[in-house]
């Protein structure tokens, strides 16, 4: 085996593994309990509350969003965890219309793993139409999970380096190769 | 010599991609094996009902109190088959919301218990086919939805529910179904 392809086959078995080591961007959620709890139709909705299986991050990136049913956000923008399995949000001080809301979600856990989820709820309560979206979030915006975070973004990375490194070679050997031919010479004369 | 490195180069290409496609997230593709090689299910699977000599076992699916608004008249059945060459699960639901996504997954947990966790065939290993049963879809037109997944290994006695969820909401378990 050439040092080439020693070489290549040394970097594609690192490759699998930090792939393989890498966060499922598609991990499950992990929602153990909440409050609204999902499918609950209530009355009175003060903050979002969720337990997670899992340990969560102290300072990691979670997010909780309640949308209404026009799609506009109607929590306070300020997710925060409350226990080692719990996130907490608040909702707006008043909301303007009854019917289902969404609950968006994503955190970090202590593994560093992503987890996320989404479900609907009905609102009953009191409603105000002077109610006005925070508008504002202190929490880092949407509920999206990162794509290429963590280790995942240095595999990303990593590979998006490779693959450039790989093609760039291979478009030079071809110019080179197409230079240094005596057919790309006859050819060209004929 | 530069024949040489670039083989190694075309190798390394192939293995980049390669693990690109595995680094591929988002839902499953319905119907068959999602990205990543995952098995989320094959309509055209021989259905649990009719694998010769199974032993088979299911129920009908009922609606659960964590069900999102639209789903009242969602009714089915689940069938799961254990035989000679693993097992096999076959979902039939009417009364979804038309062409919308689906995931179904075998649990633990009775459907009074609202189905609990996943059943995991080997309860160290990860959250995923082939070591969880999974079967994602998209309803008709006409609001029904049809899918049997296999798995070589054969489900034992805590597979004892399928719980199906919208995609999209995946904490909202809208029905479930007893497998006993």
């Amino acid at each position: 085996m050439s040092a080439g392809l020693r070489a290549a086959t040394a970097l594609a078995v690192l490759l699998g593994v930090l792939t393989a080591a890498a966060p499922s961007a598609a991990a499950h959620t992990d929602l153990v309990a909440s409050t609204p709890q999902p499918g609950a139709t209530v009355d009175t909705l003060d903050e979002i509350r969720l337990q997670l299986e899992t340990s969560l991050q102290r300072d990691g990136r979670h997010v909780i969003r309640l949308l209404g049913p026009d799609g506009a956000q109607w929590d306070n923008g300020q997710t925060r965890a409350v226990a080692d399995r719990e996130l907490l949000a608040g909702a707006a001080p008043a909301l303007p219309r009854q019917g289902e809301y969404t609950v968006r979600w994503c955190a970090v856990t202590a593994d560093g793993h992503v987890q996320s989820g989404a479900y609907k709820f009905s609102y009953a309560g009191p409603t105000s139409a002077t109610a006005r979206p925070p508008g504002r979030t202190s929490d880092g915006g949407g509920c999206e999970v990162p794509s290429w975070g963590g280790a995942a973004a240095l595999t990303g990375w990593l590979l998006v380096g490779v693959i450039a490194a790989a093609v760039l070679f291979l478009a030079a050997s071809a110019l080179l190769r197409r230079r240094v031919s005596p057919d790309h010479g006859e050819r060209t004369g004929g | 010599m530069v024949r040489s490195i670039r083989g190694a180069a075309l190798a390394v290409l192939a293995a980049a991609l390669t693990a690109c496609s595995g680094q591929a997230g988002g839902d499953p593709a319905p119907g068959g094996t999602g990205m990543g090689g995952m098995n989320m299910g094959d309509p055209d699977a021989v259905p649990a009902e009719q694998v010769p000599g199974a032993e088979v076992a299911g129920g009908r699916f009922e609606l659960l109190g964590t069900a999102p608004q639209g789903y009242q008249g969602v009714a089915g059945t689940a069938a799961l088959a254990r035989h000679g060459s693993g097992s096999t699960v076959t979902i039939e639901l009417r009364g979804l919301k038309p062409g919308t996504r689906f995931i179904s997954h075998v649990h633990e947990g009775r459907c009074e218990e609202g189905g609990v966790a996943h059943y995991k065939f080997d309860p160290a290993g990860g959250d995923m086919p082939p070591n969880e049963i999974h079967l994602a879809f998209v309803s008709t037109p006409e609001g029904t939805g049809y899918m049997t997944a296999e798995n070589d290994k054969t489900a034992g006695p805590d597979a004892r529910s399928v719980v199906v969820h919208p995609s999209e909401f995946t904490d909202n378990r809208i029905a479930c179904a007893p497998l006993s």
